[in-house]
């Protein structure tokens, strides 16, 4: 079964969600929850590691996206998530340019990881 | 596990020429693995070095979507909460479609456009084409991500099968095969000794049997030679005097 029509979810802060929602990957489900979470200043680390739990268990997301400064509170919940869908990519937000060495996908990348990254 | 183990069998030729048939398979059978394990991981360094392209690519992307929000929210002025509250339906949804790397299915998603832009109106008092330059760059940022997923899963996938695909060689390479031939040593072992058995035992009784027959001979001899001078059996011609037995 090809998964009709998966959704990507955004986890991140107010101008990551706001640009994506423009692009049009926001929606609410039946139960009117929507598929993305605006992490301010004060929001806990137990309520975004619950919404990223509760992305995980949903089957209709096909692709996370976190920023990366978020990754790394939620770290050990990424790195315990190994089944390949839903993907979770990390991307950069305004303050937190992308850092290669952080991305838990790419550390998984046994050793191959010396020479190719830091270009 | 036991190192020293070997398959219970009753030593026999038959049996001797199906476990070389085993071994045949077996060698076969990891050779083919190897290569299996090979194609994988060749394509596997290439989904690497293309996601790391992709990621460098994305974060230019990212960067140029966030300044362009940016001018767009010194434009029309903070929009934020009115394109949160304005949630309903996704535009943009992805598919995952199988794709067939030597023999490992990969997903990969596919992106595709449903329904209109629900965010038509806004920016419709300031800043119109900053949003909508906005929109698009998001837009932009998004095709990549979703492309930038596929990699990424296929990665994951692919990793997960090379690991479970050496996993079997190894066990072909360091517990099948020495197994297997342990069995044939123990087997060709055992046939021999079951015929040097044969072999002593037929010497045995070749040996028994020519004591047997000396120790006859011997009596014959002894036996002779207490008969005295007469060296020859008794004639019945010759006899002159028949004894009465019956009327004496």
């Amino acid at each position: 079964m090809a998964g009709r029509g998966k959704l990507i979810a955004v986890i991140g802060d107010e101008d990551t969600c706001t640009g994506f929602l423009l692009g049009g990957v926001g929606e609410l489900n039946k139960n009117r929850k929507p598929n993305f979470l605006v992490v301010e200043k004060d929001t806990s680390i137990t309520e975004i590691e619950e919404t990223f739990k509760s992305f995980l268990a949903r089957n209709d997301i096909g692709i996370i996206l976190i920023n990366q400064f978020i990754a790394e509170m939620i770290r050990h919940a990424i790195d315990g998530h190994v089944q390949s869908i839903p993907a979770v990519l990390e991307i950069p937000s305004k303050e937190h340019p992308y850092d290669a060495s952080k991305d838990s996908i790419l550390r998984r990348a046994k050793g191959m990881f010396s020479a190719d990254d830091f270009r | 596990m036991s190192g020293k183990d070997r398959i219970d069998v009753f030593p026999s030729r038959m049996v001797q020429t199906i476990m070389k048939a085993r071994l045949k398979g077996a060698q076969t059978g990891r050779n083919l693995l190897k290569k299996k394990a090979d194609a994988l991981s060749m394509r596997f360094r290439q989904i690497l070095r293309k996601i790391i392209e992709t990621k460098t690519k994305m974060g230019e992307v990212m960067r140029e979507a966030a300044f362009s929000l940016a001018e767009a929210k010194f434009a029309a002025g903070d929009f934020s909460t009115t394109v949160i509250q304005n949630v309903n339906k996704a535009q943009v949804k992805v598919r995952a479609k199988r794709d067939n790397v030597a023999g490992v299915t990969l997903p990969v998603f596919e992106h595709y456009q449903e329904g209109g832009d629900s965010y038509e109106l806004t920016g419709l008092a300031r800043g119109g084409e900053q949003v909508s330059r906005l929109k698009r760059n998001y837009a932009r940022a998004v095709e990549l991500l979703v492309e930038l997923a596929s990699l990424q899963t296929s990665f994951v996938t692919l990793d997960e099968a090379i690991k479970i695909t050496n996993r079997r060689v190894n066990a072909i390479e360091h517990v099948i095969i020495p197994r297997i031939e342990r069995t044939l040593t123990y087997i060709i072992t055992e046939l021999d000794e079951r015929e040097r058995e044969e072999f002593y035992r037929l010497k045995k009784i070749q040996e028994k049997k020519k004591q047997l027959r000396e120790r006859t001979e011997l009596e014959i001899a002894a036996r002779l030679a207490k008969l005295g001078p007469i060296a020859e059996p008794s004639n019945m011609l010759m006899e002159e005097m028949d004894e009465d037995m019956l009327f004496e």
